[in-house]
This record gives C-alpha cells, structure tokens and sequence, in this order.
C-alpha cells in the first residue's frame, strides 16, 4: 500500500550548499573570536566579486601566462607591462587588506578550530580562506588587479 | 591536381578545386578571415581573406582552386587589402576585452586583431540599442562586425528563417522578422546563432557577466573605464597583453567538457562550459557528430534543472505517511533487505525492473545485469515499451535489425524524406533541421503524413492527412499502386527479398477505392505519394510515436518497411527506415540488454549460444522464464504475481496509458523504489526514494538514434548526496551477495564487448573526445554507418516482405466524438520535470494546453484560453484551449507536458499493440466540455511564444546587398 507523497522533508539547511557552508563556518569562527566574523565577512566579499577566485586562478594558469607572455608579446611591451604591474602593484599595496597579512598570522589556529568542530568533509570556503593566506596568492590577487587597472594604459606615459 | 605558383614558388596540389583559404593555410600562409566558418561555407562579408590570384585580389575563402593560378600572399596590395578590411571591421567593434564574456581564447576577432598587429581602431557606435528580451541570449548591434554567420546559420543551418541583415539600415544590423524584438519574433531560442557568432555580440545571457574576472561591471561604469582607458591613450597594445593574461587565468577556473545532451535521441554531443557548478554555456563544436553547431532551445539552454532547489539530494524513506532522509547505508539496506525477502517469499519473478533511459549505456547494462544475475528475473524493460517498440518490431520481422538504417547524413542525402506519425521540427528539431536545409538548399522532396499541420507538414510538398489510425491501409495501398503501374524495384526484390509473392498476394484488397474510403485521403492525394517514391532515387521514411502508439504499431511500421523494400530503398546509402528515438538514451538502454526477450547487442534471450556466452562471463546461470514488459507489469502487479518494482529515472505513473490503473498498482505492491532526481509522482509512491546524479555528473556513452556511440564525461559531481545510478546498482548486488568490481564505466563497456558482438569494438579509447562509433562495431573498431550495404540481418541476408493486414481500431462509445492527438512541443521534454526547472522555458512555454481547430471552437462556442473538461472512457482532465489550424476538424491535440491535471494519460486507455504490449496512446477519443469562465481569460500561448508567427525565409545573408550600398567599397580598390 503506497498512496502518493508529494511532499519531503526540507534539506538539512535550505538553500545552497555554498549558503550552507557559510553559515557553519561562520558558526565555527564565532565560536573562535568576534573579529574573525568582521574578517570573514571580508573575505566572502572578496569571494562574491570574484577576487579570491581571480587569485587561484592567476595561480593555476601561471604556465598559460608565462607562454602568452613569452611567445605572443613583444618582449619589449613586457618589460612596460612588468613596470606597470609594478607601480600599480605599489599603489594598491596600502589597498591591499591589512586584514590578508593578519590573516596570514591569524588564521591557521582559527580555521584548525573550525575544522576540529566540523562534522563535514572539508569545506571549500575553509580552502578559499586557507588559500588566501598564502603569499602567492595574495601576490596573484594583486597582479591581476594591476593588468585589469592597467587596461590600456601606456606605462612610460 | 593542380599546378600552381604560390609567392612566386611552383608547387602542385593534390586537391583541385578546393577552397582557397584551406590551401592557403595547409602551406603555413597566415590568411587572415573572420565571416568564414567550416560549417557555414563562404559568406563574402569580411572581405579580410583578400589574396591577389592571376593579379586580382579576391575573397580566398570563396575561391576555389584552379590550375595553373598564380597566388600571392605577402604583396604589399594583398596586406593593405586585408589592413582596409580588417580596419573597417573594427569600426563595428569596440575592443574592451578585459571586461568582455567572450574573451576566453576563441573570440575569433581578438585572435585576428592580435594575430595581425592592430594597434588602433576607429569604433563606430551603432544607434541602436542591446536587444536583451529573450531569456537565453542577447544582441548588442554595436559589438556586431555584420559578419552574416548569424544569419546564414538560422536561415540554412538550422532553417528556421528568422535573421536577416538589413543592409537599407544605416547602419544595418541583424534584425529578428520584421524588426520585431527578439523574444516577440518567431524565434525558437535554439541558440546557433549564439554559438556561431565570433565575437561578443550575439551571445548567452547565462555568460554574460560571469565568464570574465570583472565582466559584471554595471554598464555605466564599463563605459567610463573604457573611455578613461581610451583617453589615456588609443593604442591597443597594451589592452592585448592585459586581456591574454586575463583569459589564460579564466580558463583555468572555466572546465570544458564534453557532453552529450540528456533530452532527445538525436544525439546533439556539446562542450559544455562550467565554473564550479555554475554551467556557464553549452556550446556545440564543429566536429559535433550529428549536429555540428546546431542545437535545440532544451540542449543549448535548458539545464537549470541540474541546480534546482528541487532536486533530491538524500535518500528518502517512506514511514507512515511522510517521507524522511536516510543515509545510503540504511537506504540500500533496507531495498536489499525487502528484495530478499520478497524473492524468498514469491520467488525471483515476483521482481521488476524499469530500466532508464536517461542513463548511460554502463548503467542501463548494469541495470539488466542485476535483474537477470541478482534478482534472477528476466522482467527488466525500458520506456521503449511506450514508444519505438513497435517499431523495432517491424523492423526485426523485415530486415532483421531493428534499428535506423543509416545516419542523419543518409537521411539529409536522401531525395525523399516522408515522416509518418512524428513531428520531428519539435521532436527531433536538430535532426529536421538537416531534412529542411535538404529542402532549401538541395530540393530534396519532403512528404509529411500527419494529423496535424506541424512545421515540416507546412513544408511538405505533399501534405497527407489520412484518418487517425488508417495509416497501414494509405502504406498498403500505395505499395499496391505502385505495383499495379509496374514501378517496383525489380533487381532489388529479386536479389535481395524473399517472401515477394505472398505480399503481393496480401495487397489484393488495398486497392485506390478501399484506401479512398478508409482514409479519407483523395485518389489523387495517394496516387501523388505513389508518384513521389515512384521519382525518388532514394527514400528514406523516419516515424514516430504517430505510428507506433496505435492498436496496430507493430503493422504498421512493418508496412512503412515492406513500401521501402518494394521500392528498393533499404540497403543503400541515403534510403531505409528511421524510428526516430525520443529519449537520448532509449536507443542505448535497449540495445545494451533492458529487455525482457533481449540479452545485451539483441542476442535473443532463448538463444542458447548467446546466454552460454553471458553465463561464461558472468559465471551463473541466466533466469529462464520469459519477462515481463513494462506494461505487462503493471497488469502483474494487479493480479499480484509482481510484488517489487525497482524503477530507474521513469515516471512510470504519468508515462503509462490509464493513470487511474497504475496509480491503483502502485498503492496495491508491497515494495516500490524509485531512483530519480526528482521527487516526481511516480517517486512520490515509493518506499524507499533515492537520489541520482544527472548526465552532466556522470561518464559513460549514450547511442542515439543513429545507433551512434557517443561518451559523455562528468563537468562535476552528483549534487548532494546524489549518486550515479551505476553505482546504486552495483552497491545494491554486492549486498545482495554478488561481488561486482567495475572500477568505472570504461569497465563495464569491455565487458559488454565480450558479451555482444555488435559492440565488439566499442571501447572508451576508440570514443575519446568527440569519437563516435555506429554499432555494429567490429573487433577491430569499424563501425557501420550504414546497415545492410551487402546483406540484411537474417540467416540468408535477404529481406523479408512481411504482409500485414489492417482490421478497424476497437472503437469507444458514440458520445466520444472526438479523436485526441498528443504529443511534444519544442520546448518541453515530457513531464516536464526538467524543462520547467528552466525559467526561460517556463517563460516561453508556462503550461500545457489543448488544440481545437476554429470550426470546432465555433461550434462548441469555445474561446481562446477558456478552460474545457475533456471526457474519455477511462478519466476526465481539464485544460485550456488554444484555437489553431494546425488541427482539423474533430481532432483535438493535447502537449504532453502536465504532470497534474492536464496529465494525458489521464484519458488514454490501455488498449494495446498486440506484438509488443505498447498501449494505444494516440487513439483515445474524447468528448468535450466547455467550462463557464469564472474571470478573464488569456490565451494559454505565451506572447513570447514563436509559434505561428510568420518565418522569413532567404537565402544566406545576402552578401549582394551590402556590396550595393553606396558606402561600400572594396578593400584595395
Ligand atoms: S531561431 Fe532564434 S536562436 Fe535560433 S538561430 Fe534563429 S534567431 Fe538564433
Ligand atoms: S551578431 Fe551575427 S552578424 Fe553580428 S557579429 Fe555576431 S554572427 Fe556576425
Ligand atoms: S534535445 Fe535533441 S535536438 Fe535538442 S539539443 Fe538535445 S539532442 Fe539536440
Ligand atoms: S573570410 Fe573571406 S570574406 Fe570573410
């Protein structure tokens, strides 16, 4: 005997997963110190434009880039391109968060706090975040902040 | 060969007459082009392939090789020729790549600037404003180079003869009808514009804005970066360097993958473009097999369903009268426990399986596998049961294989393509698109035998109507004629049928008059067909659901196969008999084995050679009781011999004929398990519910209805905790006791190969990327495009003339006046449960609706949009009505596309075919009843929708006229 059921039980949180995922780390960092929340809401900021995703990117396709800078440009339209990453990578230094050094320092302990309390596989946004704090990635985050300000624009004028 | 003089060298080429461009690049000549596309041929709008032959500068791509011609390439007249153009087209296009969706590596105006060392560009904004109405994709006209591909590709490509250019515009631009607005013109949304235009101006909404980095600036502040960039300085060198590194670091967070499509069985294979689980567009390639760049609104633009809040994630149990999650253990504990119960306590027969169609070739094997090993039961069956079964069966009794006869290449070959029963322009709407480029382009005949005036019967050249369910009298008949005026295919009967004699003797009564009677059709309407196979070199008929879901399915496809082989047209190139398949993998999920009578590769389920060669690889005995087919089933579950039903991905409950009766069988089984990804109305009857994973989650093949092979690779994993169904399975037999180990799919296809010798070959290597194999695949991988080249598939290689007779359909009571038509729209696959998970499909097609012609509407006194209760000797429904002459007279046509109470298989009865049990779908009769009104009415057809709005057919893109305009000057002179 099997009459219809048309409805189920809600998923264990609505929404997205991404949503989700937000919402127990978030719980995890609360737990940890009221500032981590200032800073993750930071960092899903950066994520929500794309910033973060920019980085990693950068990073993936560094072989890519090597090549298109090598094989398709003129060497000397390089050496004004590096010049202008340079300057603009300068004057965004002081843009770029103090919050992404802090974290750098910070985060490890917090995010291991976070991890212990976490029932779930590793979550993408622990790795966002992880991954944020790597130097590299930071320095990709700038790069390419720096290309995309520098649409064209001539460096020596 | 030719003997040419290329930059003042002699060489010679093997291929005279071949395209310029081709060669030009096959001997490392940079040669510029923008408008040309391998798929869509010369188009003559860029004019930045110029080359100097014999002294003249000429289009290379438009240029055929000749003898004797002398080329130069690097002459200062061909480069400032080509500069001209090149800085022309770029007056049409702002470069703004950086913040550009297209600048992925293939925006092919990019790559060319690039490539030739632009430095400057004059734009030229055009007056006009982006038209974004359509939900899919949008036009900015001043992105828009005038290159025509958009053009040519909806007027010849796919034929559906919306875009033309108006070149009388100043400045002109790509127009939809009239000027309408796209999403009011009579555009189908099949996006191959999109797909083919080469630059950003015609492309999906689902990448804008979030393929690039920083594409999602708000225009206004896009346009102050891009003139603040400008201001600061017009050379464009540094813009290039910028947006190359930019694209190279999209593309490693873009993953492209290959797929093939999950709704029809044409077999459309794309690249689709993810970001996460984001699906950023589905694009079709070139080296697509069986569509090239076309593609269909479902294909191109309808998977939201893979993301939908809707979908199931977790396993569900039935307890009392809710449903809760579970964890697979408990899930699959439970099914393996209550399987083995039921087989101890009623024996394996007392299990079912329904088999999907949707999954891959892997899977559906698997599936037949663990009915016949583990459950040791050979009731196992497919959705094939509602709709080619029939077909198959006509095709088995005459030419031994029941499958296509060739390819949609044969098909576009042909010089006379009939349909009987299917309205492949919405079906198969990628597949008919290649019958009416045939018709455009090459004059091919078409013949359309159809209820209903569709597209294709709008195009037809000869239109036939015969009374619904008379279709074998109007076959048998022309068969007849044609052999009364003596214009059988003598040499083929006699060399390769058998059986001629008897048929000839069983057409005795078909004659003009009888067909006249029972048809309705004129004498000179079925004299007209006779004359048109009569003057056909080659034929080829393609059917559907219009012929096989009838009392006399079986018959009548077989008598659409005995007309084929009376005129010679089965064993050639461009001839034969095309069931065209309705799901992307109905095709596959039968041939892999999901049939009761059938063992994997149609080895038959009682030959003793091919079960002794199963038993030996699976190393158990096979069951050895006839199954059950799905329909059958349902009567089983009734009279209570089956008792568990495992259904795979088939909403059983809305597919069947008679809804109210399987709705009672499955209240009255003691264990039902749906596997789906939604939780749809046949799942909302389960006990326990699991979740799958979709097609773009998963690897393995489908075969289309081409009997093509194709793989489809996962672009991510199972949402949730959804599972592949492959793996359901395989987890479910090693609770039950049987050790299965199939690392993945590639596995499971070598052991197929093992088992059934028409896939011998098939392998994952052998189908890598865009491969594609048409069984029978022998061992050593050649494939069959074309069946029966030298001999059909019985002992003796003949074919089988195989007389069929018709009787009149069992008739319903006189109050059921009305004979009901049914079938798809283009829109919407079946149920709907993943095509209304799309809002733009929802927006141009929101609901189901009824046809009725406007004489029937005026006597019932029905308006548009007024909602009528439709009557039929099993239920009732209610549904909106659309007025429309596509119907005729006292025949109604309902979509399929309702899960609730405009479901149609509300009112169909299960009167069935008699060889293959598939119920007689298309001959329900109904009565009608108005429904009084209770507020304003609207017409069911969405303002949005393109239906009925007029097409404007031309050739091309009309080059001509752009080389009219008094603007217009060619580069170099
Ligand atoms: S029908 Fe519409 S989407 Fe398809 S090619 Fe024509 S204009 Fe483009
Ligand atoms: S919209 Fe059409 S004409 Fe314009 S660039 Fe794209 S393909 Fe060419
Ligand atoms: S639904 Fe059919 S025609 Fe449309 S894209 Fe998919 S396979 Fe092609
Ligand atoms: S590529 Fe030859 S004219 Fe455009």
């Amino acid at each position: 005997m099997a009459k219809a059921i048309s409805t189920r039980p809600l998923p264990p949180a609505n929404g997205s997963r991404r949503a989700r995922t937000g919402a127990s780390v978030s719980e995890a960092l609360d737990a940890s110190a009221d500032s981590l929340r200032n800073l993750l809401e930071l960092i899903r900021l950066l994520d929500e434009k794309g910033f973060l995703r920019l980085g990693t990117d950068v990073l993936r396709s560094e072989d890519r880039m090597i090549s298109v800078l090598t094989e398709r440009v003129d060497p000397a339209d390089v050496r004004a391109l590096v010049r202008s990453v340079q300057r603009l990578g300068a004057v965004l230094g002081p843009v770029e968060p103090e919050a992404a050094r802090w974290l750098g320092r910070r985060l490890p302990n917090a995010l291991q706090g976070a991890r212990q309390g976490e029932a779930e596989p590793p979550l993408a946004a622990l790795d966002i975040l992880k991954a944020l704090s790597e130097p590299d990635v930071n320095r990709g985050v700038r790069m390419v902040l720096g290309f995309l300000r520098g649409i064209g624009r001539d460096p020596d004028r | 060969m030719a003997r040419i003089v290329l930059d003042g060298e002699p060489i010679e080429i093997a291929t005279d007459g071949a395209s310029l461009l081709g060669v030009l690049r096959d001997q490392g000549r940079s040669v510029p082009s923008l408008c040309y596309h391998p798929r869509l041929g010369p188009l003559e709008t860029c004019d930045t392939c110029l080359t100097l032959v014999d002294g003249k500068l000429v289009r290379a791509c438009a240029t055929a090789l000749r003898d004797g011609m002398r080329i130069e390439t690097r002459d200062p007249t061909v480069l400032s020729a080509r500069e001209a153009a090149i800085a022309r087209v770029t007056q049409d296009h702002e470069f703004a790549c950086t913040i550009c969706d297209r600048n992925n590596g293939d925006c092919e105006l990019h790559n060319l600037a690039v490539a030739t060392g632009v430095t400057h560009q004059d734009f030229r904004p055009k007056p006009y404003p982006i038209d974004d109405s359509n939900p899919f994709y949008s036009y900015n006209p001043s992105q828009c180079i005038l290159c025509g591909r958009c053009v040519e590709a909806c007027q010849d490509v796919v034929v559906n003869e919306v875009l033309h250019i108006d070149w009388t515009l100043n400045p002109p631009r790509v127009v939809w009808d009239h000027g309408t607005p796209i999403d009011r013109s009579s555009c189908v949304s099949c996006g191959t514009c999109a797909t083919i235009c080469p630059v950003d101006a015609m492309m999906e909404k689902s990448m804008r804005g979030r393929a690039g980095h920083f594409s999602d600036l708000a225009p206004v502040t896009r346009d102050r970066l891009v003139r603040w960039t400008k201001s600061a300085s017009p050379d464009l060198t540094p813009l290039w360097v910028t947006s190359e590194l930019e694209a190279a670091t999209r593309s490693a967070s873009i993953r492209r993958t290959k797929t093939v499509c999950t709704f029809c069985g044409v077999g459309c294979s794309f690249e689709v473009w993810t970001r996460g689980r984001e699906v950023l567009k589905v694009l079709p390639k070139p080296e697509s097999p069986a569509n090239g760049i076309a593609s269909c609104v479902k294909g191109k633009f309808g998977y939201e369903f893979v993301n939908s809040p809707n979908r199931l994630t977790e396993p569900l149990l039935r307890k009392g009268h809710e449903f809760v999650t579970a964890d697979w253990e408990e899930a699959l504990d439970r099914v393996a426990a209550r399987f083995r119960e039921i087989r101890e306590r009623h024996g394996p027969d007392s299990i079912a399986v329904i088999a999907t169609c949707t999954g891959t070739d892997e899977e559906a094997y698997l599936t037949q596998k663990f009915a016949r090993q583990v459950l040791g039961t050979n009731n196992v069956d497919n959705c094939a049961r509602y709709c080619q079964a029939p077909a198959t069966t006509g095709l088995f009794r005459t030419v031994g294989m029941g499958a296509d006869a060739g390819t949609i290449d044969d098909i576009e070959r042909a010089e006379l393509v009939m349909t009987i029963g299917s309205n492949a322009a919405e079906a198969h709407p990628v597949l008919a698109a290649r019958v009416k480029r045939a018709q455009k382009l090459r004059g091919t005949k078409i013949l359309v035998v159809d209820p209903r005036r569709h597209e294709l019967a709008e195009r037809a050249d000869l239109f036939l109507s015969p009374r619904p369910g008379t279709d074998l009298v109007l076959l048998n008949a022309v068969a007849r004629y044609i052999l009364d005026q003596g214009w059988e295919d003598r040499t083929f009967i006699r060399d390769r049928t058998v059986n001629f004699e008897k048929f000839r003797d069983a057409l005795e009564r078909y004659t003009l008059d009888f067909a006249v009677t029972v048809t309705g059709l004129s004498r000179e309407e079925i004299v007209r067909m006779a004359e048109m196979f009569h003057e056909a070199r080659s034929a080829c008929i393609l059917w559907a659901m219009g012929v096989t879901q009838h009392q006399n399915g079986s018959d009548t496809s077989t008598a659409i196969c005995n007309l084929l082989l009376v005129t010679g047209n089965f064993g050639r190139p461009a001839t034969g008999g095309y069931p065209l398949r309705g799901h992307c993998n109905v095709q596959g999920v039968s041939d892999f084995g999901c049939l009761p009578t059938f063992l994997p590769g149609y080895e038959r389920w009682d030959d003793p050679i091919a079960r002794q060669r199963v038993e030996k690889e699976w190393g158990t005995p096979l069951p050895t009781k006839k199954g059950l087919t799905s329909t059958e089933i349902v009567d089983a579950i009734l009279d209570g011999r089956i008792h568990a039903l495992y259904i795979l991905g088939e909403d059983k409950l809305l597919a069947d004929a008679d809804e109210a009766k399987v709705a009672k069988a499955f209240e009255k089984i003691d264990f039902l398990v749906v596997q789906d990804l939604f939780l749809t109305r046949t799942a909302q009857h389960a006990d326990v519910v699991l979740p799958v994973a979709a097609s773009l989650e998963k690897e393995g093949t489908f075969v289309s209805t081409e009997r093509r092979l194709q793989r489809l690779y996962p672009a991510f994993p199972p949402l949730g905790h959804a599972r592949t169904d492959g793996d359901i399975v395989i987890d479910l037999a090693r609770r039950l006791g049987f050790a299965w180990e199939y690392p993945g799919a590639k596995e499971v296809l070598d052991e197929v190969a093992r088992v059934a010798p028409i896939f011998a070959g098939a392998s994952f290597a052998r189908l890598e990327g865009f491969s594609s194999l048409l069984w029978p695949i022998a061992a050593d991988g050649t494939d069959t495009p074309t069946l029966h080249l030298d001999r059909f598939h019985f002992p003796d290689g003949k074919a089988h003339f195989f007389p069929v007779d018709w009787s009149e359909p069992t008739a319903t009571g006189p109050e059921f006046d009305l004979e009901l038509d049914n079938g798809r729209l283009l829109e919407h696959f079946h149920w709907g449960n993943l095509t209304y998970e799309t809002g733009g499909i929802r927006h141009k097609v929101p609901g189901t609706f009824v046809e009725l012609s406007p004489s029937l509407a005026a006597e019932r006194g029905v308006r548009e949009g007024e909602w009528v209760r439709l009557v039929s000797s099993t239920g009732s429904l209610r549904a909106r009505a659309h007025i429309t002459e596509r119907v005729r007279d006292r025949t109604l046509f309902l979509t399929l596309h309702d899960r609730g109470e405009s479901a149609v298989n509300r009112l169909t009865s299960d009167v069935r075919d008699g060889p293959t049990t598939t119920p007689d779908y298309k001959g329900a009769r109904v009565r009608l009843e108005r429904i009084e009104p209770a507020g304003p009415i609207e017409s069911p057809v969405a303002v949005s929708n393109p239906r009925g709005k007029p097409r404007e057919p031309q050739r091309g893109v009309r080059v001509d006229a752009k080389w009219a305009r008094p603007d217009y000057r060619f580069p170099g002179s």
